[in-house]
């Protein structure tokens, strides 16, 4: 992660791409770990590892349209099918080679996006929320009936990802790939927010007419952050097609939108971290609550029905007692202990 | 010939519904500036708790249609004070949020307690068709539509004559003016959601007594939106016209579409491109306020 050139000749606006030296090392430890430690583990635990990344990709795009711009989009889910349908359509009706039919996917996810949320980029927020429900269910629908792309209402069959004649057979080999989207995916993240443009989406988030009187362009950063979070979108919901390597309809359903949104709330609205914390929560939490129900219940009609409501339960408490996620949870047990650290440092210093 | 005469008057009397339903979204709205994505799972435990009280306490559905009108204002009371006045100044999405967390809460009570199966009130109304000379409706729909009606009055006739009416009216319109002649805005808050409540309930009693209960009916909630927007979001008496529209929209989307494009499930999709289509076009809806941001 941590580029040479840094360190002597830092960005004309004093931005690194990671702030402090942890942040750095910790960064490539963990990619690390993720590489090496994924070749040894069962199926089992490199498929949820694969889920949890993808899910950070496609977080990171929310995340960017949210919580950095915010534009709120109950329809992320749906757009993460467009991007899957379309993806499995460029590979296995048109031919195309799988990274360039990845890229494509993510364009036309874009595209899409624009032409629901074009009219209500003019408006307040409230329109853009109930014109991406429409576009949820209107996407949903569409789905179920144009099954010249989907080719039946419950999704099509995608088999094994391939690039240039190498089949990723092996499920942690498939980790791999998902793994350097989403790390690529992380540091255009992470560049855009340091960038002059990332940073005006936050002003006219947070104060639209002063960043318009000091020259921002609204429309142009609003495009911006809508076409690139759906970008983010489509991308992973291609990846995810091959993960499962069946493109379910019902995986882009309005639930799981919602959880989306749930995501980055929970992991923390506008950072990378939180788009990280947030997968690994929504991901980890019904896995382990359905042990935790299969053990202690044996009854599917009520296991099902609860762990909906102890999500609901979950969604509400966090939202009036930690409004800024796990993502603020960590930087304070992190500056808790750089602080430590520091007065250690001193103490010694001193003596 | 009948069959669009038939389409379209239980279009209207489906609109009715939305009508009822949107009126408790928009004030709301109004009051308080909040999305209500709870609405539909509160006209969905409205129906639940009312045929619960039916089955329980043997008073018949008119009966224990007023007791629920009064349980379900504890409730929107309860979730105004617990949950959303500590959200006052809390950002959209938050809010937006909480209702959803809280329409999952809901939803996951109904499915604890009742299950997923349907479930139907006892007939008490002897459905006979009625004749209205040029086309034949079930009785039952009259009563509903005559139920909705009375609401929407009544809520008129409350916003326009009494104090409490002025005071909300008043809150709706500039919450800062209202603020500073001393409107207690988080008790016209609380009056709002009681008001949600009660035509959600409403609403969820008269679809259940038609159709019967599944948890499903809180899609009624969502099937408001394109009348909220078709209506203009702040405008309750465009919304209540754009509701009857909404529903003749998707009966005759229904009913005729399907017939020529062969796609089925259009009716309930329709709306929501006239949605989309309204926000292209006129995003301030039929009687709106018009504040587009001029890019």
């Amino acid at each position: 992660m941590k580029q040479s050139a840094e360190k002597h000749h830092p960005m004309p606006n004093g931005l690194p791409l990671l702030e402090t030296q942890f942040e750095r090392y910790g960064a490539a430890a963990i990619i690390l770990v993720l590489v090496v430690g994924s070749q040894f583990l069962s199926g089992y635990y490199v498929s949820l590892l694969t889920t949890i990344t993808i899910f950070s990709l496609a977080a990171m795009g929310l995340n960017l349209l949210s919580g950095n711009a915010g534009l709120i989009s109950i329809a992320h889910a749906a757009f993460m099918g467009v991007g899957a349908f379309t993806a499995a359509w460029f590979v296995i009706d048109m031919g195309l080679p799988l990274l360039l039919a990845l890229l494509l996917a993510g364009f036309v996810t874009a595209v899409v996006g624009l032409l629901f949320g074009l009219p209500s980029l003019r408006l307040s927020g409230v329109y853009l929320i109930l014109a991406t429900f429409a576009a949820q269910v209107i996407l949903y629908w569409f789905f179920e009936q144009a099954l010249w792309l989907t080719k039946s209402p419950d999704g099509r069959p995608v088999g094994i990802a391939s690039i240039a004649g190498f089949h990723f057979d092996d499920s942690a080999h498939y980790f791999l790939l998902v793994l350097a989207f989403t790390v690529a995916g992380g540091v255009v993240y992470l560049n855009l927010l340091r960038s002059g443009l990332g940073r005006s989406m936050e002003a006219i988030r947070d104060r639209p007419v002063v960043a318009q009187l000091m020259g921002m362009n609204l429309q142009k950063t609003k495009l911006v952050a809508f076409a690139t979070g759906h970008f983010y979108a489509g991308l992973a919901g291609a990846l995810y097609g091959w993960h499962l390597q069946f493109v379910a309809t019902e995986a882009f359903n309005l639930m799981r939108s919602i959880e989306m949104l749930v995501l980055i709330i929970i992991g923390g609205l506008g950072s990378l971290a939180g788009a990280v914390l947030g997968a690994i929560f929504i991901v980890l939490v019904p896995e382990f609550l359905d042990m935790a129900g299969n053990r202690l219940l044996d009854d599917v009609s009520v296991i099902a029905p609860l762990r909906l409501g102890i999500f609901g339960l979950l969604v509400v408490l966090f939202l009036l007692y930690e409004p800024r996620g796990l993502a603020r949870s960590w930087r304070k047990t992190v500056h808790l202990f750089n602080n430590q650290i520091f007065k250690n440092q001193t103490k010694q210093n001193r003596s | 010939m009948d069959y669009f005469w038939g389409l379209l008057i239980n279009g209207i009397l489906v609109g009715s519904i939305y009508s009822m339903v949107a009126l408790g979204f928009v004030l709301i709205y109004k009051a308080s500036k909040v999305l209500n994505f709870a609405q539909g799972e509160l006209l969905m435990i409205g129906a639940y708790i009312c045929l619960e009280l039916v089955y329980q306490l043997q008073i018949g559905v008119p009966g224990a249609f007023l007791l629920t009108l009064v349980l379900m204002s504890v409730m929107a009371i309860l979730i105004e004070r617990l949950v959303l006045r500590r959200m006052m100044n809390a950002p959209v999405m938050s809010v937006v949020m909480v209702t959803i967390g809280i329409g999952i809460i809901l939803r996951s009570i109904v499915l604890l307690v009742w299950g997923p199966i349907t479930l139907h009130f006892p007939a008490w109304i002897r459905d006979v068709p009625v004749d209205l000379g040029f086309v034949r409706v079930s009785v039952i729909y009259i009563y509903s539509f005559v139920t909705c009606l009375i609401f929407m009055a009544g809520f008129g006739l409350f916003f326009r004559y009494t104090r409490t009416g002025l005071v909300m009216r008043a809150a709706a319109s500039s919450q800062v003016a209202a603020r500073s002649v001393g409107v207690p805005l988080h008790r016209v808050f609380a009056l709002a959601w009681v008001v949600a409540a009660i035509v959600s309930a409403a609403g969820g009693v008269i679809t259940g007594n038609i159709a019967g209960l599944t948890p499903e009916l809180s899609a009624y909630g969502v099937r408001v939106f394109p009348a909220v927007i078709l209506g203009g979001l702040d405008s309750i008496v465009g919304t209540t016209i754009a509701g009857v529209i909404i529903g003749v929209i998707e009966e005759l989307g229904g009913g005729y579409l399907r017939d020529w494009t062969g796609l089925s499930g259009l009716g309930t999709v329709a709306p929501f491109i006239v949605l989309i289509i309204i926000l292209w076009i006129r995003p301030q809806g039929l009687m709106g306020t018009k504040e587009v941001e001029r890019l």
